[in-house]
C-alpha cells in the first residue's frame, strides 16, 4: 500500500530524493570544475600582468594568454552544461524545476550557472576587443583599460556565480542529510569567495598609484575600492556560510593565494623566459607584482566581522541591530585594513599634505565600506534565498 | 515572472546569442589569419651580402593584432644548410620609461621573435608567421646563416587596424558587464525588499 505524505506517495518522495541527489552531484561536480577554472584564471592573469611588466606584451598567444583563454572556456562550458542538463531534468521533474531559477521562459538552472556563463562570455568577448584596443594604444596600456575591466568584471561575475552554485549544492545536501556533500559545498564557497577577492585585488592594483585631484585636494580611491570590494565579499561570506569563522576563512585562503603568487609567478616567469629565449625589459620587476599589492590587511576586517556575527548570533540580536553592528564593524575594519597597509601608507607619505590626503582617502574608504557592506548583505541574502 | 522581467530576460538571451556569434566569427578570423594564402599579397626581392631572397608576405598591409604569414626563399644556389631567425621589430623612438619602443611616437611595442619552419616546397626556404602587435611601421628583421656566412636584412611592414573608436565609447562598451551586474544586483535587492514587504503584510 502506498503511504501518502502531504499528498505525495512514497514512490514520489523516493523519486524526488533521487532527483535531488542527481542535481546535487551535478552542481557539486560542475561547481568544483568551474572553481578550478576560475583559480587557473586568477593565477594566469597574475602571470600575464608579470609578463607584461617584465617582458612586454609580445605575442597574442603567450602561455599566460593561453591559460586565460583556457580558463574562460573551462568556465563557460560547464556553465552551459549545467543550464542545458538542468533544463532537461526540470522538464521531467517538478522537484528539480523547483530547485532551479527559470530564465527567458525556457531555461531552468541555478542562478549561479547563468552568472558563470554570462561572466565567461563577457571575458571571452573582451579578449579579442582588448587585442584591438592594444593595436590602437600600444602594448602597455594601463590595467584600467576598458576591455581589461570587461574581462575582469566577467571573471568576477563567474566567481560570484560559483558561490551561488556551491551554496545551492550545500543547501540541497543539508536537506538530503548528506553532510560530506554539504561540507564540500561550503568549502567550495569559501575558496570561490577568496578567488573573487583575488580578482577584485587585480582590479584594485592600479588604484594604489593613482591620485585624484579636486582643486587643491589630493586623495586616493584605493581605500574606497578596498572598502567596497573587500566588505562586499567578506559580508557575503558571513551571510551565506553557517560557520563562525566564515570571513576569516575566506581571508586566510585569499592570503594563501597571495603567497602562492609570490612563490609561483617568478618561477613561471623564469621558466617561460628561458623557453621563449626572451629578455627582461630594463627595470623589470622580479617579485610577483600582485603579491606585493595583495590586500593582506583585510584579515583584520574579516576577524572583526566574524566576531560581531558570532556575538549577534549568541545574543540573538534583532536583524536590524545585527545589520547596524555589521556596518559599523565593516567601516572600522576598512579603516584598519587601509591603515595597516604599508604599501598604501608609503605611497601616501609621498604627498605633501599627508594627513589631509589620508583623512580624505579614509573618508572615501568609509563610504566604500558602507556600500560594500550594503551590497554584500543584499547579495548574501539573495544567494541564501536562491538556494 | 512579470512581463517586463520576461522581456528583459529574452533581451539578455538574444544579446548572449549575438555575443556568441561575434565570438565565433572572431575565432574564425583569427585562425584564418594564420593560414598562408595561395598567392602572396606582396613579394620583395632582397639582397643581403652574397645572398638573394624572395620574401613573400601574405597580407599587405599587415593587420595589427593578427599574425602575418610570410615565406622566405633563397634564390640561386640553395645547397648547404640555411637557418633563419625572424624578429618583428617595431620602428620608432625608444621609450626610456620602460624600455619599449614607441611606434610612430605613440604606441608602445617590443620586438617579437617569430616562428619559422622549413618550407618543404622550397630548398633552403622557410615559412612562418610574424606577430605585429600595434598599428604603424614595423620591419621583419631576418638573420640568415647560410653557406657563405651570416647576414641580416630588414623587410619593412606597415600594419593597420580597424578605425579607432573614441575612448569614451570604449569605456562605455567595456563597462557593459558592470551595468548588467548592477542591474542584477538591483533586481536581487528589490526582490529582497518586496519579500520583506510581503512578510510584513502577512504578519
Amino acid at each position: 500500500m502506498a503511504q501518502a505524505v502531504k499528498g505525495l506517495t512514497l514512490g514520489d518522495l523516493n523519486a524526488q530524493e533521487g532527483s535531488h541527489h542527481e542535481l546535487l552531484r551535478l552542481r557539486l561536480a560542475l561547481g568544483w570544475t568551474i572553481l578550478f577554472a576560475a583559480l587557473v584564471g586568477l593565477f594566469a592573469v597574475s602571470w600575464d600582468i608579470q609578463w607584461h611588466s617584465a617582458v612586454g606584451r609580445d605575442r597574442t598567444l603567450t602561455a599566460p594568454h593561453l591559460f586565460i583563454l583556457g580558463s574562460i572556456v573551462a568556465l563557460g562550458i560547464p556553465a552551459l552544461i549545467a543550464v542545458l542538463v538542468e533544463t532537461r531534468w526540470a522538464k521531467r521533474s517538478s522537484a528539480i524545476a523547483k530547485s532551479g531559477t527559470p530564465f527567458a521562459g525556457f531555461f531552468s538552472s541555478s542562478m549561479g550557472a547563468y552568472l558563470v556563463g554570462y561572466g565567461a562570455l563577457c571575458s571571452a568577448i573582451a579578449f579579442p576587443v582588448d587585442q584591438y584596443w592594444h593595436t590602437l594604444y600600444g602594448i602597455d596600456v594601463s590595467l584600467w583599460a576598458p576591455f581589461h575591466i570587461m574581462a575582469l568584471a566577467g571573471l568576477s561575475a563567474s566567481c560570484l556565480g560559483v558561490v551561488y552554485i556551491f551554496i545551492s549544492s550545500a543547501t540541497l545536501a543539508t536537506h538530503d542529510g548528506a553532510k560530506g556533500s554539504a561540507r564540500a559545498g561550503y568549502i567550495g564557497a569559501i575558496i570561490a569567495c577568496a578567488v573573487l577577492l583575488g580578482v577584485f585585488s587585480i582590479i584594485l592594483e592600479p588604484s594604489l598609484e593613482k591620485s585624484l585631484f579636486l582643486g587643491n585636494l589630493t586623495f586616493s580611491v584605493h581605500p574606497l575600492m578596498l572598502g567596497a570590494f573587500g566588505m562586499f565579499t567578506l559580508v557575503i561570506a558571513t551571510r551565506v556560510l553557517p560557520w563562525r569563522l566564515a570571513a576569516t576563512s575566506v581571508a586566510l585562503v585569499y592570503i594563501f593565494f597571495g603567497l602562492v603568487n609570490y612563490v609561483l609567478i617568478p618561477q613561471l616567469m623564469t621558466l617561460l623566459v628561458g623557453i621563449e629565449q626572451q629578455t627582461y625589459l630594463p627595470r623589470a620587476p622580479h617579485v610577483a607584482v600582485l603579491s606585493v599589492t595583495w590586500l593582506y590587511s583585510l584579515i583584520i576586517a574579516a576577524v572583526l566581522l566574524d566576531v560581531v556575527t558570532g556575538i549577534a548570533q549568541r545574543r540573538a540580536w534583532s536583524l536590524r541591530r545585527a545589520s547596524r553592528a555589521t556596518i559599523v564593524i565593516a567601516l572600522v575594519g576598512t579603516v584598519l585594513a587601509v591603515l595597516c597597509s604599508p604599501l598604501f601608507l608609503s605611497i601616501a607619505r609621498l604627498h605633501t599634505n599627508f594627513i589631509l590626503f589620508l583623512a580624505v582617502s579614509l573618508l572615501l574608504g568609509v563610504l566604500g565600506g558602507y556600500v560594500g557592506t550594503w551590497l554584500g548583505t543584499g547579495i548574501g541574502e539573495s544567494i541564501r534565498r536562491e538556494a | 515572472m512579470s512581463g517586463t522581467g520576461s522581456l528583459v530576460q529574452k533581451f539578455l538571451l538574444a544579446l548572449g546569442v549575438v555575443a556568441l556569434i561575434f565570438l565565433l566569427v572572431e575565432i574564425g578570423a583569427t585562425l584564418a589569419a594564420t593560414l598562408h594564402g595561395s598567392t602572396p599579397a606582396r613579394v620583395d626581392h632582397v639582397t643581403a651580402g652574397p645572398y638573394h631572397f624572395t620574401v613573400s608576405l601574405y597580407d599587405d598591409p599587415a593587420r595589427a593584432g593578427f599574425t602575418l604569414p610570410f615565406a622566405i626563399a633563397p634564390q640561386g644556389a640553395t645547397g648547404g644548410s640555411w637557418t633563419y631567425q625572424v624578429t618583428s621589430m617595431p620602428l620608432g623612438t625608444p621609450n626610456k620609461r620602460n624600455g619599449t619602443i614607441l611606434v610612430d611616437g605613440k604606441r608602445s611595442a617590443t620586438p617579437i621573435k617569430d616562428s619559422v619552419s622549413p618550407d618543404s616546397q622550397v630548398p633552403g626556404g622557410v615559412q612562418g608567421t610574424a606577430e605585429i602587435t600595434v598599428a604603424g611601421h614595423w620591419a621583419l628583421q631576418v638573420v640568415v646563416d647560410g653557406p657563405s656566412g651570416q647576414q641580416t636584412f630588414m623587410v619593412p611592414v606597415t600594419a593597420t587596424t580597424l578605425p579607432a573608436i573614441p575612448g569614451w565609447l570604449g569605456w562605455f562598451i567595456g563597462f557593459i558587464p558592470v551595468y548588467i551586474i548592477a542591474v542584477f544586483v538591483f533586481m536581487q535587492m528589490r526582490r529582497k525588499e518586496q519579500r520583506a514587504k510581503n512578510v510584513v503584510q502577512v504578519g
